[in-house]
């Protein structure tokens, strides 16, 4: 029994095996979730990014539009105090500006007159809750008035305990146009990073105002307000583009801190602004959101992984299951493949075995009935006459008649001697046969084919000789046609046994016919050769088959008789069909005979 | 020897009793013009007049808010008694709110006699002055929330 083979090739329908598809299912959601989760956080991140940019960009603008302002007004005040100055007020222009309230709020900006040698002429508000006076000569913000009338704009200064302060200052003139001193407006730094909102800038964002010589006029970080430090301004300035902004995303050198950083030079000052916004504080949302989806992918994955276990072991409890009952169908089928071949021995050692029963038989009654008994007492006569043996043979009456009875007798034992000679052949055939029939089993499990060249009517002959002494004491006549034909290839005991299964069938048939009380004794065999297949009919006229029987009498199992074991017909499809033909029944009913028809491919010599 | 321990007595004990009395008697109390109609203002009334936030008082007439200047002892109790801020606090708002153009600080009008003064004679005014400043001329529209 050879059992199909569990190929190991991966063919189309292989992706359908469990053991393929789970991981494969499986890997192709992980790639899913994991493309998707890490898409998404990509994607939000970018958009963090991007929206970090534009914000740093649109502060940046409007810090911009706040610190020109409050400049131009520091610049106008400045004016205003020297027109009043060079007016009619002269030192006393503060006091006559502030009772026309044209005097920016006292709360944050204080105004001084400073005379050409440095000292103060006049302040408000008038109380020193700002500096106190000195001499200002040494101070570029005022000396610098000295060459000609501008906005200068002060280092931050600071005195100890102090606010940092930024000191603005214009030139005063005397009615000769020449150098009267300075008008100088002092504001806090922490003034110009007043805007600094933590719900936009965060607790680390940066608000700044930077002179074109790299010194920071004033610096806010949350809470924290600095002033003074050096920075590189070229640097800074470094990616400004087409709309005049320096944006980029970069530690900032003064604190290490990374930020969206945007930088605005101030068109007619020599300074700019710029507004940081801290990297981790702008993504900090898109990270959270980041985190979230790492976590839900991380839980779908295990989830997953679980089910996928789950559908695994259930599949391979499944698979298991189904093998043990293939393993189980598979021994039950070898052991009927086994219980069959050997009723299949059996079965052709048993119809050739009643040949040699018959042929045995008919011997030891050859021997019984042997003349050689007539030529014993011959020998015992001459014996007794031993002494006047030539009177014996010339005088007495049995010995005269006794040369003639020896010439017979001689005759008659070597009739018998050839008779028995052909049945001991016929025997001998037979144990020749069986001898076939057990080496073709052992040689390959009786499915092994040994093609000879034989003559067709040889192979009749052969068969018909195999039953003929049963036939002969049954007294059933044989007929045959058998068209001569050259050699053909085939499997002489197998096809032998074929045929002389069919033969006993149909002795059997007639036996039982006469049992019925009906006249039946011929057996016809028509055998002939046409193309490269042989066809063998034959037909007798016993007992039929009724027609609901002629489709099951191929089957294993199957029988019409009591003795029967239902075994020689299915034996016989069985080797037709190995050997590529068929076998079929024909009968025209109960106790109207029957006709098989054996239809072989066979090769030519 | 008599006298040095007066003059220590009276150098510790003088600013000290000066400084509790001024503790339990500066009380501060806003005050307009006795011709003004308005009602008593709520802390939140006060907080939107001093911020910068309102510009009327609550019958919707028009207001304007006089300050104390900075560095007085006055401004300072007013800041910290009505809403709860320093000084430096309130200054920070009012440079922000200039800084971005969204307002202007209270005038400032220095000494409570003068701030008494300038309130009864307008009565769109308000501004706050010590308790014991009051006369018949201004109206205490409010005191300072008890804590």
């Amino acid at each position: 029994m050879v059992a199909p083979a569990a190929s190991p090739r991966l063919s189309a329908g292989s992706w359908l095996q469990p053991k393929v598809l789970f991981p494969a299912a499986g890997m192709l959601m992980l790639a899913l979730i994991w493309g998707g989760t890490l898409n998404v956080i990509v994607l939000e991140r970018a958009a963090a990014d991007a929206a970090a940019r534009v914000s740093s960009r649109e502060l940046v603008e409007t810090y911009e539009a706040h610190v020109l302002r409050a400049l131009r007004e520091i610049d106008q005040t400045l004016k205003v105090v020297q027109f009043a100055y060079e007016g009619a007020d002269g030192i006393n222009a503060l006091e006559a500006l502030r009772r026309r309230d044209l005097l920016p709020p006292a709360l944050l900006f204080e105004i001084r007159l400073i005379d050409a040698a440095g000292n103060e002429l006049a302040r408000n508000p008038p109380v020193a809750t700002g500096e106190p006076a000195r001499n200002l000569l040494a101070q570029r913000y005022f000396s610098a008035q000295r060459d000609a009338d501008h906005l200068a704009i002060s280092l931050p200064q600071r005195a100890p305990g102090q606010a940092w302060k930024l000191v603005f200052s214009r030139r005063l003139n005397d009615r000769d146009g020449g150098f009267a001193g300075a008008v100088l407006l002092t504001v806090d730094a922490a003034f110009f990073v007043s805007a600094y909102e933590p719900q936009k800038l965060g607790a680390r964002g940066t608000l700044a105002l930077i002179g074109d010589d790299g010194v920071f006029r004033a610096r806010r970080a949350g809470e924290v307000i600095a002033a003074g430090e050096q920075t590189d301004f070229a640097a800074l300035m470094a990616p400004i583009d087409a709309s005049d902004t320096a944006s980029s995303l970069m530690a900032n050198p003064w604190d290490g801190v990374r930020r969206y950083t945007s930088v605005r030079q101030l068109y007619g000052y020599p300074l700019a602004v710029l507004i940081g916004l801290a990297a981790d504080e702008q993504l900090a949302a898109s990270e959270r959101s980041a985190r979230q989806w790492l976590a839900i992918a991380v839980a779908l994955s295990i989830g997953l992984g679980i089910v996928l276990l789950v559908l695994a072991r259930m599949n391979h409890r499944l698979v298991e299951a189904r093998r043990r009952e293939a393993d189980a169908k598979l021994a039950m089928a070898r052991e009927a493949g086994m219980a069959e071949i050997a009723t299949h021995v059996l079965h052709n050692v048993g119809n050739v075995l009643n040949s040699v029963n018959v042929s045995t038989a008919l011997i030891g009654d050859r021997l019984r009935a042997s003349k050689s008994v007539g030529l014993q007492r011959t020998v015992q006569l001459l014996a007794e006459h031993r002494d006047d043996l030539g009177a014996f043979l010339s005088r007495d009456e049995r010995g005269r008649l006794l040369p003639a009875y020896l010439e017979k007798l001689a005759e008659t034992l070597a009739d018998e001697q050839r008779e028995l000679l052909i049945e001991v052949e016929q025997l001998a055939g037979s144990i020749e046969h069986l001898k076939q029939i057990v080496a073709a089993q052992q040689s390959l499990a009786g499915s092994a084919k040994v093609l000879e060249a034989v003559a067709p009517q040889d192979l009749i002959d052969e068969a018909v000789r195999l039953v003929s002494a049963d036939l002969h004491r049954l007294g059933i006549r044989v007929e045959r046609s058998v068209q001569p034909a050259a050699p053909v290839l085939l499997d002489r005991h197998r096809l032998l046994s074929v045929l002389v299964n069919l033969l006993a069938n149909a002795r059997d048939a007639i036996v039982a016919q006469r049992e019925h009380g009906k006249a039946a004794g011929t057996i016809r065999i028509d055998a002939r050769v046409e193309g490269q297949r042989l066809r063998v009919k034959i037909g007798d006229d016993g007992e039929g088959i009724p027609s609901e029987a002629l489709t099951r009498i191929f089957g294993q199992g199957f029988s019409t008789r009591r003795q029967g074991r239902g075994f020689g017909l299915h034996s016989c499809a069985l080797t037709a069909a190995e050997f590529g033909g068929t076998l079929a029944a024909h009968s025209a009913g109960p106790g109207r005979g029957a006709e098989f028809t054996l239809d072989l491919p066979v090769g030519s010599a | 020897m008599r006298l040095l321990p007066a003059r220590i007595v009276a150098a510790i004990a003088l600013p000290l009793m000066l400084g509790l009395f001024a503790a339990a008697q500066a009380e501060v109390v806003l005050v307009v013009s006795r011709d003004n109609p308005t009602p008593d203002l709520s802390a939140n009334d006060v907080a939107n007049l001093y911020l910068g936030r309102s510009r009327r008082f609550p019958d919707g007439r028009e207001a304007i808010v006089l300050d104390q200047p900075e560095g007085s002892a006055a401004r300072e109790s007013f800041y910290r008694s009505f809403l709860g801020r320093t000084s430096a606090q309130i200054k920070a708002h009012w440079s922000r709110l200039i800084f971005t153009g969204r307002g202007q600080p209270p005038r400032e009008v220095a000494g409570d006699a003068a701030m008494r003064v300038q309130v009864a004679a307008d009565p769109r005014l308000i501004g706050y002055v010590d308790i014991a400043a009051v006369d018949g001329s201004v109206r205490v529209v409010a005191r300072p929330p008890q804590p």
